[in-house]
């Protein structure tokens, strides 16, 4: 009877200490949980025009638009396509996909400074036309302008969020 | 023929009788004393087996067993392996680690909270395109980075953008 009592009261002891110690293991896992989520990325493809018609930006690109008109010298741009994806770090991901225009995130690494090293495939059809890598900040959108449509041209835009 | 022991042992249980009794206790007559001690020796040992009962088993039992498990105890603690044992520094290095991980990413802010539209950053790491018509010029001004696509054809009016 003593030896049983001795042997639940050792039971006990580590049963409390094992709790103890996966107490702690959740504690730092629920806290670094945030730490290692998903990058959203985030792309546009947007038509460059002088049409007379106002068009409006996405609210993302709001504050760039005296930079764009600088930039590409188009008075109108009008949102035609746009997506919002969770990206795998490890799998080429389909981003953006309008007519037989398509961008690929190749690769997503994140980097010192909240930044991420993105990898994209810009594809016509079935042609690679180019494939590029680039370091960006959270919500910095790189633009790239594509092939020329209509009486304007297009233009894609990308931008990754954490 | 049968030894001294054998018919001395035999005398003594009371297992000789006739001719052989007889003869036994006329060679040895200086034994019949022995016979004599050893039965009342007998009968002291029979009446002493009797054992008392003891009033309440299970507590003398607990007692008995707690005494051991102190004696085990007191065995244990002057030896250093209960301190410093494997399984006791693993656990405290887990638990030391797992403390220093929470502390660390409870105290030490990991996010930018800053407006990233202050923090512009967009820097083209490098370019290749699928053949020499096609060129690739990256414009970097302050706030804003731009891969211009040079050389591709246009698109076709009727092609729909639309998703």
């Amino acid at each position: 009877m003593g030896r049983v009592r001795a042997a639940g009261a050792v039971t006990r002891l580590r049963a409390r200490r094992f709790w103890s110690i996966a107490a702690l293991f959740l504690l730092a896992v629920v806290v670094c949980a945030p730490a290692q989520g998903a990058a959203h990325a985030w792309s546009c493809l947007l038509y460059a025009s002088n049409a007379a018609t106002p068009a409006k930006l996405p609210e993302r690109l709001a504050a760039y638009g005296p930079r764009l008109k600088r930039s590409f010298g188009f008075s109108n741009y009008r949102l035609t396509a746009q997506y919002e994806i969770a990206v795998d770090e490890a799998v080429e991901t389909p981003l953006l996909s309008a007519g037989d225009l398509h961008i690929f995130i190749t690769s997503l690494l994140p980097a010192p400074g909240g930044r991420y090293v993105v990898g994209l495939l810009f594809v016509e059809g079935s042609q690679q036309i180019m494939e590029t890598q680039a370091r960006v900040g959270r919500g910095s959108p790189l633009f790239i302008r594509g092939p020329e449509w209509r009486e304007g041209q297009v233009i894609i835009v990308v931008a990754i969020d954490a | 023929m049968k030894t001294f022991e054998e018919r001395f042992t035999a005398w003594l249980d009371g297992a000789l009788d006739g001719e052989e009794l007889r003869s036994f206790e006329r060679e040895h007559r200086s034994l019949a004393h022995e016979r004599s001690d050893f039965l009342k020796l007998q009968s002291l040992l029979r009446c002493s087996d009797h054992r008392p009962q003891l009033a309440n088993p299970d507590f003398f039992n607990s007692q008995i067993m707690a005494e051991i498990a102190r004696g085990r105890a007191a065995k244990k603690k002057p030896g250093t392996r209960s301190w410093l044992g494997l399984p006791r520094l693993a656990w405290g290095g887990l638990g030391v680690l797992s403390v220093g991980f929470a502390l660390f990413f409870t105290f030490i802010p990991w996010n930018d909270y800053s407006d990233p539209r202050a923090k512009y950053v967009a820097e083209v790491l490098k370019t290749k395109t699928a053949g020499p018509k096609i060129k690739a010029t990256v414009d970097n001004q302050k706030d804003m980075t731009i891969i211009k696509l040079e050389g591709l054809d246009k698109l076709p009016p009727g092609q729909d953008l639309h998703h």
